[in-house]
């Protein structure tokens, strides 16, 4: 286990805000019991969230993820 | 559909289950994100993240915490370094101030609060050798299966 697995086995991390979470067997499990949360965030809105961050910059408008398929998804 | 395709379009609407409770339910859902137009183009309001603590791991820092990066090093980690309240920096080598020519300064000492020197090798969870050229050839063979499956 490498990287955040570490924490994650350790149960450090309560949220993790992520782009891509589909290899991580102990992150799967937590999210699923309840002892994790996710904010799940498109790859590029993820490093300009980080660098808007570091420049100071509050928020910004991305035309990444408008629009949805999601209202009658089965997603939940 | 890939992972990908769900999870850029249904963010915004804020239906993604963000908690869930130990019984399976749904504990918190996302937040529907804000919208407005620009040029007759629909966008989504994000916000920014600030973070207390980055963990960057960086090639070469001197003294003074000033980093150099090299190769994939060159992902995130310059904005989180630059992002947090506290940068804990994990260096390969460490170097005497000036070592480090001022154009490949990549993190600024400014932003970094402490140094430390990498103890452990490099570790790569997931090994993969180079192909030959035959390989090479076969793996587009079944390109076109690939594209018609999605």
């Amino acid at each position: 286990m490498f990287c955040a697995g570490q924490l994650l086995e350790t149960k450090q991390i309560s949220k993790m805000i992520a782009s891509f979470i589909g290899e991580n067997k102990a992150f799967e499990k937590m999210y699923i019991t309840g002892e994790l949360s996710l904010e799940l965030t498109p790859q590029g809105t993820m490093a300009e969230k980080c660098a808007a961050g570091a420049a100071g910059v509050p928020a910004f408008y991305t035309p990444a993820a408008y629009g949805t398929i999601g209202k009658n998804s089965s997603f939940q | 559909m890939t992972h990908y395709f769900i999870l850029t379009c249904s963010v915004q609407t804020g239906e993604l289950p963000v908690r869930y409770n130990k019984d399976g339910t749904v504990a918190v859902m996302s937040k529907p994100k804000e919208t407005r137009e620009f040029n007759g183009k629909a966008y989504v309001m994000e916000e920014a993240i600030f973070g207390d603590y980055a963990f960057v791991k960086v090639h070469k820092a001197d003294r003074m915490g000033n980093c150099q990066f090299r190769k994939a090093q060159n992902n995130f980690n310059e904005c989180m370094g630059k992002n947090a309240k506290v940068t804990l920096v994990e260096a390969d080598q460490i170097v005497e101030v000036g070592e480090i020519a001022p154009e490949n300064v990549h993190l600024q000492g400014i932003y970094v609060t402490k140094v430390v020197k990498s103890t452990e090798g490099k570790k790569i969870e997931k090994l993969t050798f180079k192909k030959s050229p035959e390989e090479l050839k076969d793996a587009g063979k079944f390109a076109h299966f690939y594209l018609e499956s999605v």
